[in-house]
């Protein structure tokens, strides 16, 4: 993984110092509120409900023990002995003190790690497929890319004071695993005409109260000139994007206005008379950052285990574990593991100290030092080698990390809700422990086969309710909590929009309205079918019917 | 209202009032009006968090060749300054005057910047590193050509570049070199209290030549005031100790002042001054100061030093025809012989081979505690 040279350790430092500096003069009212707002953002630091809540980056997803480990001393020194994994392969604590997160800062950067441009108008980190470097689908790595533009974007002279904030997602592979429809700007490695990659461009795409799947501006982008192409987007944007009003500021809108052909033609005219070779990084840093990305050194091993398979008939709970939490990997006799966060019960998504602790300890031992984060709020452990699978499953087991429900029903999305954000309009992780609880049953998971369900508590959509295959947004109706459900989403390659089905549910209706869902699904589907195929050939109108009677 | 200007980190005399005006919203028609007016222009920002302005001035620098003064007006920030300076902009209009402090720290607390900017048109990543450096270093061992070395270094360097003058022989060749490029430089010479007649005198004459102002930069009173109640009007004179800690108090902490948030120092040390100075560089990463020192006569001889000085009819400072070489203060100071060592005439009493006061050595740490 990336290593921090002399130039970004000192960076980080003057960026600590830099935001002491600021603090010091919001106290001594130099600066005003409205003034220290946007500094404190970013830097990662909001104002929540109850407390501040720092949001720290965990670049493209990777993680080394040492940092999660430092992550869990921050947890349990300056919050409540957790942290909270986000939709955007970010960590959350939502007890900070404000005179405490200099310090905070100063532990992260000790890691390697900042909490810059997490929040504001500006680039915020930029994520990627969990499984990148690892999975057997895969093109090119693409995290590479993803430092490179985590560089560029960090503290850019002209793209910091943005309409609004910006989201970049890149994936390298066949499937799409890092929701890239859903971004400001999405990228996708794909082989070009003659043999060489490059990238393949959407724009627009987004979340929140207008939600949009992003649309293609280049079908096909050299790779040496990401940057050059990314400033024009960039700039046509900061140029023309809306900033009378913050709920149009997104660059989603500016596209769908202008349409993509001619936002397209902007792009392309300020990019034609853009000084590429100034802008376009140099092969030989391209080379230096790509050197940190070398696969492990991970030795060919036997694609046979004969406890495992032992083990997989004679313990069900275990191969559905297998069938369910780990993926292909690229080099025979290796898998990645998914560390299901989404145990029956718990918050989607949290990690204590403890876990945290535990989960360095198995990347060390079992998977070459490195962890990962995915936007589907998991761990992931991404090179093991099969003939450990059955240790790493008792380790978990013990834990009670080994849920084996990763991409089923049981993996929801959950924003943070009404409990923690100030934003929120309802609470969510109650909701969503009720559905877990309902669904907890393996084998009816298993039945039910690949689903996503997503949730929010407000229309800012963190919990990317849009993109679910069932959808639920919480609402406030005139002081009641109320939760809309949407169905149809699709964050993948077939990315899509869900529908609103009908008139919103009561809280304690919710698990139920589900229940009638699912059913609704299994007595229509065909064989072979999941639940966003069924959906697709059948059309609303069999779940509306159920869900509120003959019209 | 006052002009700030953002490479120096100093106000500066003016208005804004007569500028070209560009709105938010300038279009390719407003911005070649503005860029054909050879400025200054002034580019408004409704609020601090209204990016256009950095666009327009980047359009203006790129699109439109402009090299004029480009000013940016309206509500802004100190914390805005960096992006302002490093999108093109040359002056920010400041409400408050008294505010300079905090626009000057906003500006030098963050030295490394990832990407390449108007006045640091190099890839990612690469400014005020050692790797900047090193390459700076090769580009001025190109010429011998000291304006356009001065000219080089400016190009290369994004932020405040400054220059320590003693008004030696050296410094008044690099002077002459910065006045005949017209590079942004920030000059100053460091007035310990000590200094000979001759020395102000050299100052008056050079910028009377020049038109360009030599800063007086004075060590801390409060400071000075202890030394002498504790050594004596020329305690220095005791010991090896107490002449460092003199040097300490009168030139190295205030130098180390004005380095703060530089990002270039240029000096004007040679080669042939001593053996310390042997292996001295064109360019090289200072670390204790964070800034790229530059050296820009290092490889020169004294011959060519003389004949450039010469040639040019560079002002020079009167005791050099006395028979002083290397000048500091009045009471460390004596001409030496024809043939001896050119620093001879420095702390002559003192009998060890290093005679620095500190200015010069490479870390700042090594200098206090010397």
């Amino acid at each position: 993984m990336y290593r921090y040279d002399e130039f970004d350790h000192a960076f980080v430092h003057e960026r600590v110092a830099q935001f002491r500096e600021q603090v010091e003069r919001r106290l001594l009212g130099k600066l005003t509120e409205d003034e220290f707002r946007p500094l404190r953002l970013r830097n990662g630091l909001y104002l929540q409900l109850h407390a501040y809540m720092l949001r720290i980056a965990i670049p493209y997803g990777v993680l080394s023990p040492r940092q999660l480990r430092q992550l869990a001393m921050i947890g349990r020194r300056w919050d409540r002995g957790y942290g909270h994994f986000t939709t955007r392969q970010n960590l959350q604590f939502n007890w900070v003190k404000l005179v405490d997160v200099p310090d905070i800062l100063s532990a992260l950067a000790e890691v390697e790690m900042h909490c810059i441009q997490t929040s504001g108008n500006c680039v915020r980190n930029v994520t990627a497929d969990p499984f990148a470097g690892a999975a057997n689908d895969e093109i090119e790595d693409p995290r590479p890319w993803c430092e490179i533009l985590r560089q560029w974007s960090t503290l850019h002279p002209e793209f910091s004071w943005l309409p609004r904030k910006f989201k970049i997602a890149i994936s390298g592979a066949v499937e799409d695993r890092a929701a890239i429809a859903f971004h400001d700007i999405g990228l996708k490695i794909v082989r070009g005409p003659d043999g060489k990659n490059g990238f393949r461009v959407f724009v627009g795409g987004g979340m929140g109260r207008t939600p949009y799947v992003g649309q293609e501006i280049r079908p096909f982008l050299a790779k040496e000139h990401l940057l050059s192409y990314i400033e024009s987007i960039l700039r046509v944007y900061n140029l023309h994007g809306r900033r009378d009003n913050l709920n149009k500021a997104r660059i989603k809108i500016l596209v769908n206005q202008l349409g993509i052909d001619k936002f397209r033609e902007d792009v392309e005219a300020d990019w034609e008379q853009t000084r590429k070779d100034a802008i376009d990084l140099p092969e030989d840093e391209r080379r230096r950052i790509m050197s940190y990305f070398a696969p492990p050194d991970l030795p060919p091993r036997p694609i046979r285990d004969e406890g495992l398979d032992q083990r997989r008939i004679t313990d069900p709970v275990f191969a559905n574990w297998l069938k369910h939490n780990v993926r292909p990997h690229q080099v025979p006799g290796y898998v990645s593991v998914v560390i299901s966060l989404k145990e029956p019960g718990r918050t989607p998504g949290d990690a204590s100290s403890d876990q945290m602790d535990f989960a360095a300890d198995l990347a060390e031992r079992y998977s070459r030092n490195e962890a990962r984060v995915n936007y589907t709020q998991n761990l992931i452990l991404p090179h093991v080698a099969r003939s450990d699978l059955v240790s790493v499953y008792e380790e978990l087991k013990a834990e009670g990390l080994a849920t084996g429900n990763y991409d089923l029903l049981g993996d929801m999305i959950c924003c943070p809700g009404l409990d923690y954000c100030n934003l929120a309009n309802a609470r969510s992780i109650p909701i969503a422990k009720e559905i877990a609880k309902r669904f907890e049953d393996p084998a009816r998971q298993e039945l039910i086969g690949p689903l996503r369900l997503n949730m929010s508590g407000c229309i800012n959509a963190c919990g990317h309710h849009h993109s679910g295959n069932i959808g639920i947004l919480g609402v406030d109706k005139k002081g009641t909590e109320l939760y809309q459900i949407s169905l149809g989403g699709s964050p993948k390659d077939d990315a899509a929009v869900g529908t609103i089905i009908g008139p919103g549910f009561r809280a304690e209706a919710v698990p139920q309205a589900i229940d009638t869902i699912i059913s609704t699904y299994l007595a229509n589907r065909n064989d072979g079918e999941d639940f966003l195929a069924t959906w697709r050939r059948v059309g609303a109108a069999p779940f509306k019917e159920a869900l509120y009677g003959a019209a | 209202m006052a002009l700030l200007d953002l490479r120096t980190g100093t106000l500066v005399p003016g208005t804004s009032d007569d500028d070209a005006l560009l709105e938010p919203t300038a279009d390719a028609a407003a911005l070649a009006t503005a860029a054909a007016t050879g400025g200054p222009i002034a580019i408004r920002f409704p609020t601090f968090g209204d990016g256009r302005g950095h666009s327009l001035a980047v359009l203006l620098r790129e699109r439109y060749g402009f090299t004029g003064e480009i000013r940016a007006i309206g509500y802004l920030i100190p914390d805005l300054a960096p992006f302002l300076l490093r999108s093109g902009f040359d002056i920010a209009e400041i409400t408050d005057a008294n505010d300079v402090e905090t626009w000057r720290g906003a500006l030098t607390r963050i030295k490394h910047s990832y990407q390449p900017g108007f006045r640091n048109p190099q890839p990612l990543r690469r400014n005020a590193s050692r790797k900047e450096a090193e390459e700076l270093d090769e580009r001025l061992s190109e010429t011998k050509d000291l304006a356009a070395r001065i000219t080089a270094l400016r190009q290369a360097i994004e932020g405040r570049i400054v220059f320590s003058t003693s008004l030696g022989l050296e410094d008044q060749a690099i002077l002459h070199a910065i006045a005949a490029s017209g590079a942004d430089i920030d000059i100053f010479t460091l007035d310990t209290g000590r200094l000979f007649p001759e020395v102000l005198e050299t100052v008056e004459l050079s910028e009377l030549r020049y038109g360009l102002r030599i800063r007086l930069v004075a060590p801390d009173a409060h400071e000075v005031e202890q030394l002498v109640a504790r050594d004596g009007v020329f305690g220095f004179r005791n010991s090896v100790e107490n002449r460092k800690t003199c040097c300490e108090v009168r030139k190295v902490r205030p130098l180390n002042r004005e380095l703060e948030g530089a990002q270039g120092w240029i000096a004007g040390i040679r080669r042939e001054h001593s053996d310390e100075r042997a292996s001295v560089k064109l360019a090289a990463w200072d670390e204790a100061h964070g800034l790229i020192k530059i050296n820009p006569v290092a490889d020169w001889s004294t011959p060519e030093l003389t004949a450039y000085v010469t040639a040019n009819n560079v002002p020079v400072n009167p005791l050099h025809a006395r028979g002083f070489v290397s000048i500091g203060c009045a009471p460390c100071t004596r001409a030496v012989q024809p043939g001896e060592d050119p620093r001879a005439g420095r702390w002559w009493w003192e009998n060890e081979g290093k005679k620095e006061c500190g200015l010069h050595l490479n870390s700042r740490r090594e200098g206090k505690a010397a």
